[in-house]
């Protein structure tokens, strides 16, 4: 296969949608973020946003730590290692296939 | 990508100054420390029971300045967070890539939050260094110098301080802040107060006008961000 073209089938599927680069993005921005901010500033319902969040925990990209302040819930997102060493590596190659293009 | 990872982070460090609390620790804490060196100077007791009203003022005062981010975060989290959420910038809690071994996940949140990136360790440095420098000199011309200082050394010495410390402390210095060092330096010209006086009514300036700057941000912040129901 093409060399370029590898780069491209190589490429993260879990962080290229969207809505869960979008959340990456935000959490490279800062050290850690809550539910409410991600939600302000991507602007995603609760539920799309919760299901992208799950699945990113799953992959052990973030890690989210749930407590609550006083009775309402708290849910604090930060990038994990793993995760900040994908999302580099995603970067990394998205700009590899755009400066081949 | 990495210039839209900065544009993201300068707006998130922002985000941080925008609701005013910032502005308004300090301008209080600057207001406590003008309290307790007023009080002597209006009531003019002896030197022995001016310290009386003058140290626990100057204590407080450093108490506010040396626990300045637990006092932001207790009063964010209670006024801004359960508004706008929640985000730590970057310069307050840990760069994740720094080079400590094992793995993230290994870390609370509390061991994130406590390892102070570079930037804020060195800030905090200047910071706490010129306010000790600061507060002695305050304490010394305020209770052992009796008579007159020299006319223009002391005042714009000190608004060079004062500016230096606003900058330090939070990253830009707000236009009220220029406004009340040009309200200072007028007074001086109108009223001739004597240095030791001007050196109260500068501080009593730069207090006023950042209370004032982060009142305004705090209440426009509430205005933009209302409560919702969660």
């Amino acid at each position: 296969m093409n060399k370029e073209l590898e780069r491209i089938a190589g490429l993260d599927r879990l962080i290229h949608e969207p809505a869960r680069l979008m959340i990456l993005f935000l959490l490279s921005s800062c050290d850690e973020a809550d539910f409410t901010w991600l939600q302000n500033q991507c602007g995603f319902t609760q539920g799309n946003l919760s299901g992208h969040l799950a699945r990113l925990e799953g992959a052990g990209y973030i890690a989210i730590e749930k407590s609550f302040r006083g009775k309402l819930p708290l849910t604090v997102c930060r990038l994990t290692r793993d995760g900040q060493a994908a999302f580099r590596a995603y970067c990394s190659c998205m700009q590899q296939i755009f400066n081949s293009a | 990508m990495n210039r839209l990872t900065g544009r993201l982070r300068h707006n998130a460090d922002r985000e941080w100054e925008q609701d005013g609390l910032p502005q308004l620790v300090l301008g209080g804490a600057t207001l406590i420390m003008l309290l307790g060196l007023l009080v002597p100077v209006l009531w003019r007791p002896g030197i022995e029971r001016s310290w009386y009203i003058t140290s626990p003022a100057l204590i407080a005062w450093g108490v506010i300045l040396l626990r300045y981010k637990q006092i932001l975060l207790w009063l964010k989290s209670r006024l801004t967070f359960p508004r706008a959420g929640y985000s730590l910038p970057v310069f307050l809690g840990a760069e994740a890539a720094d080079p400590r071994p094992g793995t993230a996940e290994n870390y609370s949140i509390t061991d994130v939050r406590a390892t102070p990136a570079p930037e804020l360790d060195r800030r905090q440095q200047v910071w706490n260094r010129v306010l000790s420098a600061l507060i002695g000199v305050f304490a010394f011309l305020n209770l052992f110098i009796p008579g007159p200082l020299q006319p223009w050394f002391f005042p714009f010495w000190l608004l060079v301080v004062l500016l230096l410390i606003a900058r330090t402390a939070y990253g830009r210095t707000p236009l009220t802040l220029f406004a009340a060092a040009l309200a200072s330096v007028l007074l001086y010209f109108v009223f001739r107060f004597p240095p030791k006086h001007h050196i109260l009514m500068v501080t009593a300036c730069f207090a006023a006008g950042l209370s004032i700057d982060g009142a305004v941000s705090l209440v426009l912040f509430l205005r933009r961000h209302p409560r919702t129901t969660a």
